[in-house]
């Protein structure tokens, strides 16, 4: 996809909500207009300082994650984006994405987003059942999405993302074949779909602990997932990863920037950078990153955590287990381009073994999950993991 | 420093107690009140000191303490508290320990009353002919009733208990009491401290400047810096280089010990096992005549297999266990090999508890993780040529077409239990193969049953059933009586298809099925899901004779990938890639630790 080694895209977190959902363990929180403006000063600040990185590069897509981007103030994303393209060589074409939360005020502030240059929205959705919104601890309804959605077709919104998660409390194959066919219908140019991962430190894990989380047995599981993947497909949804799906070729190109080794950096509170061969994260405390002074390179540096410089070998796996993600899989021929090496020799070992109980599909010079692997990505991917790892470079 | 203190003077005593009867507080207390230590410098219990005793609540090496106590009567006397390990494992250990004394304090529980293992241990100390006086503890607990319990001493064992002290061991209450007792009861050590040299050895620790430390009771002559001395049953001889007695948590050097004195000793002695318990010091150039009675070579009753999880931990399990024998002459073992895990060690012990604390002090103090197979005990297996072989890993089991018939260990146990679970314990005893000796009232709401029973039932989960069947009433010893001839067969097990030797289990003929079906179950639960559907089969001689089946693991997915958060997902899936290697691959198979004691679990109730 993204074959152009110019490519470089942005990251840009907010992590305020509303109120946190009773399953998100995202680094995100409540807080108010003071603290918003302040973030999103610094924010720019950030990203002024670090123009120095989009030297010779051009930005192929912008990414305004959560938190709830949306719930800022509009004008404090027309003045991140500006700080954008003022710092950055932005593509004509680029792919800019806001995540959005459905409520009361959003319709009116896609105006502005569009005349930020915003081309993609991602609405959390997550389902069209109200009283599982409830039980997850959101604070929509399925009617104010609908408006939300509406709203932003009428402003001319022509890519679209509906995240939905299944898997959840009070979830029937009944209640998700309701959500699945009610989101087609308004026939979103992309769909996430999320199993729910009870994660440590949200209410839902507490609530598990105390065996008060009633979720789908394996059974229901199993139907939900398999019913996902062939009614999608039947409606013109092509699954090009893990929980990702597109009609009409409108894949998320930021995410599968993600999954192909582009470079990128993240501004803001915990996020996530890969560039030049070194991975790092941002600070993940509000404090700290509103106090940093934002200067190249030592203001950046001093609020960076968990830099790693990555290994042949660290490249390889990641190589192997983002690109095993996606649907069409993994290239031989780009790993011997990259790596000097053949993935023969390197993972030949694992691939006969997965190709052998069809966990791993061949075609051609491509590896590529089977569904069943897919299924159990976890097991699988972590077998391309290799031995012998140096440690994260700030000594944890 | 000389040590010149008159016999009169000095009290050797030992406490004895179940478990939890509050044993080590009791002696924490007396080291407190006669105030060797002020209250702040001690550490809780301070005789247990390794942290798995503390945590358990038992001792499993002899500790000794000496302190200095001013008594009513205006005079000083030198208390030597030698703490006993309490558990049946140890029963030999416990008898040397004894044997060092001249006088026990039985400490019982005011709710709980006598339980088995107190009457073994009195009775043990009774036949050393020590002087026991009783004391009643835990009089704060709501359910304490000393009244009965005192009758209950009188009664089953024939104490004197009416002037027993009733004590709290935790807040202090009447502990002085027990102290005046000890000066008044206990009686003074005897023996000619002119006579040639006998020291018993009670115990032996490991210093890595000073080589093994012996820990002796002076019986007879004296001990001194720089003399010549021989081990009477080893044949060692050695230069003494220390001797001393025994702080709290140190040691503290004198120039002798003499007759009725309890210390130490160094001589730079380089290997513990020729310093084993029970042995006898004497004076190279005028030994004694007869060594002290009692001594016995300690066997192992109980053998597993040890291994590293992590292959490549191999040499740091070795040098670990070579550590460890330093200090524990009792622990056995030799390297072995197993397909199924590797490079490891066959490990024999004195009983379960016993490898249960090793297996732990492994895990805790050399940081290794451990895979433990299934516990054996010998069997004697009479081959149709006439040889007989000394049977510890059932692998090594001959084809039985070579085999003329097999033996196993027998015991005699004693199990205490209150009348209304004697039906349920009666059955357990039964299921186990056991044979009914008698039962006797010891009161009219408790008796003793005494039954014959083969060990390799008992090495399992058999204390674990004694407690769950009589809601924790029941207390049970054993000693072993010899072998008897069996019919045991070989149990192996297959994972998916493949026969893992180390999960294989000799079993009396007639539990075959029920063990195989169970042990299948058991194995069922413990190995996760995996990629694919996995039989587990249990077969005697190649015949199959019980099979479940793990289903294929159906989902493991990571969904989201929170802002290109590429090394949190790494991380994740490394923890994945280390929780497998924790895990034994077993051709396809991935097989987690404890599922290889899962033959430990397999009681019904």
């Amino acid at each position: 996809m993204n074959k152009d080694n110019s490519d470089l895209e942005l990251y840009i977190h907010i992590p305020f909500c509303v109120k946190k959902c009773s399953y998100c363990d995202f680094l995100s929180f409540p807080a108010g207009a003071e603290l918003q403006e302040a973030y999103t000063e610094q924010l720019i600040r950030e990203i002024s300082a670090s123009s120095a990185y989009g030297d010779g590069l051009r930005v192929s897509s912008v990414f305004l994650g959560g938190g709830t981007p949306s719930l800022l103030e509009p004008r404090l994303i027309t003045g991140i984006m500006s700080a954008v393209r003022h710092s950055f060589c932005v593509s004509e074409d680029a792919e800019i994405t806001i995540e959005c939360n459905p409520g009361s005020t959003l319709r009116h502030k896609f105006a502005v987003y569009k005349k930020a240059g915003i081309n993609r929205l991602s609405i959390g959705l997550q389902s069209a059942e109200n009283t599982e919104l409830r039980m997850l601890g959101r604070i929509h309804s399925y009617e104010e999405f609908l408006k939300c959605y509406q709203g932003a077709r009428m402003e001319g919104f022509d890519n679209i993302n509906v995240d939905l998660i299944n898997c959840i409390p009070m979830q029937t194959m009944k209640t998700w074949r309701k959500t699945l066919r009610q989101v087609t219908m308004l026939r979103p140019e992309h769909l996430s779909v999320y199993n729910l991962i009870v994660e440590e430190g949200t209410p839902y894990y507490e609530m598990q602990q105390k065996g008060l989380l009633m979720l789908p047995d394996e059974d229901e599981q199993e139907e939900i997932d398999t019913f996902t993947r062939e009614f999608l497909s039947k409606n013109g949804y092509e699954r090009y990863e893990i929980s990702n799906y597109a009609r009409d070729g409108k894949l998320c190109r930021h995410n599968v920037g993600y999954w192909t080794e582009v470079p990128y950096l993240g501004f803001g509170i915990g996020a996530a950078s890969y560039y030049d061969g070194t991975r790092w994260s941002n600070t993940r405390d509000i404090n700290s990153y509103l106090e940093a002074e934002m200067t190249a390179p030592e203001g950046l540096c001093g609020i960076r955590n968990e830099i790693r410089r990555l290994t042949e070998a660290d490249k390889m796996e990641e190589f192997m287990f983002l690109g095993l993600r996606m649907v069409k899989g993994v290239s031989e021929t780009e790993f011997l381009q990259r790596f000097g090496r053949s993935m023969d020799n390197v993972y030949g070992r694992v691939l006969d073994k997965y190709v052998e109980n069809g966990l791993i599909i061949r075609e051609g010079y491509r590896y590529r999950l089977s569904e069943r692997g897919m299924d159990i990505s976890n097991t699988v991917l972590s077998d391309f993991l290799l031995d012998d790892q140096e440690g994260i470079s700030d000594g944890k | 420093m000389s040590e010149n203190i008159s016999q009169n003077k000095i009290r050797n005593f030992c406490i004895i107690a179940h478990i939890d009867h509050g044993k080590s507080t009791l002696a924490d207390r007396i080291i407190e009140m006669t105030g060797l230590l002020t209250q702040r410098e001690m550490q809780a219990q301070v005789l247990d000191n390794m942290d798995l005793e503390r945590e358990r609540g038992i001792t499993i090496k002899a500790q000794t303490v000496r302190t200095v106590y001013k008594a009513d009567d205006g005079e000083e006397y030198i208390f030597n508290l030698i703490d006993t390990p309490g558990h049946v494992d140890f029963n030999y250990e416990v008898s040397r320990s004894l044997a060092a004394c001249d006088g026990a304090i039985l400490v019982v529980d005011a709710a709980q009353g006598i339980e088995a293992q107190t009457l073994a241990n009195v009775y043990l100390a009774l036949d050393h002919g020590l002087e026991v006086f009783p004391v009643i503890n835990k009089i704060d607990l709501p359910s304490a009733d000393p009244e009965r319990v005192a009758s209950e001493i009188e009664d089953v064992i024939g104490l004197e208990a009416h002037d027993a002290p009733r004590i709290s061991a935790k807040t202090g209450e009447n502990v002085h009491d027990v102290l005046e007792m000890i000066v008044k009861k206990i009686p003074a050590p005897a023996g000619d401290s002119e006579a040639p040299l006998r020291a018993l050895i009670f115990d032996s620790v490991y210093d890595q400047y000073k080589g093994v430390i012996v820990f002796c009771r002076v019986k007879e002559g004296t001990i001194r810096k720089g003399m010549p001395i021989r081990m009477m049953a080893t044949g060692a001889e050695y230069d003494v280089v220390e001797v001393g007695y025994f702080g709290a948590g140190r040691f503290i050097p004198c120039d002798e010990l003499s007759a009725g004195m309890v210390g130490y000793v160094t001589a730079s002695i380089k290997n513990i096992q020729t310093t084993e318990v029970g042995d006898t010091i004497t004076e190279r150039e005028r030994p004694a005549a007869e060594p002290l009675p009692g001594y016995k070579k300690v066997t192992s009753m109980v053998y597993c297999g040890i291994y590293p999880a992590d292959g490549a931990k191999y040499p740091d399990l070795r040098d670990a266990l070579e550590k460890l024998k330093l200090n524990d002459a009792s622990l056995f073992y030799e390297p072995e090999t197993s397909v199924a895990l590797g490079f490891g060690f066959r490990c024999g012990f004195l009983g379960l508890l016993h490898l249960d604390i090793i297996q732990e002090r492994l895990e805790r103090e050399y940081n290794l993780d451990l895979v433990t197979t299934a516990p054996s005990v010998i069997y004697k297996v009479h081959k149709t040529n006439g040889e007989v072989i000394d049977l510890t890993n059932p692998t090594n089991l001959p084809d039985p077409s070579l085999i003329d018939y097999m033996e196993e260990p027998i015991v005699d146990a004693e199990i205490m239990v209150t009348t209304e679970f004697v039906g349920p314990i009666m059955k357990l005893c039964q299921e186990r193969r056991g044979v009914y000796k008698s039962m006797e009232y010891i009161e009219e709401t408790r008796a003793i049953l005494n039954y014959e029973l083969p060990l390799n039932e008992i090495i399992y989960d058999f204390f674990d059933a004694l407690k769950s069947r009589s809601r924790g009433y029941a207390s049970f010893d054993y000693t072993l009586k010899g072998y008897k001839p069996s019919k045991l067969v070989k149990l192996d097990i297959l994972v998916n298809r493949e026969e893992v030797d180390a999960l294989s289990f000799i079993v009396f003929a007639d539990s075959a099925y029920d063990r195989g079906r169970r042990m299948c179950e058991k194995l069922k639960e413990e190995i996760p899901r995996q990629q694919f559907e996995i039989p587990i089969q249990a077969a005697i001689g190649g015949k199959i004779i019980a099979r479940e089946t793990i289903k294929a693991l159906r989902k493991d997915v990571l969904a989201k990938c929170y802002g290109g958060d590429v090394s949190r997902k790494k991380k994740l899936l490394e923890k994945q890639k280390e929780g497998k290697k924790r895990m034994r691959q077993i051709g396809n198979v991935t097989i987690p630790q404890q599922a290889f004691m899962s033959v430990l679990k397999l009681d019904d109730e």
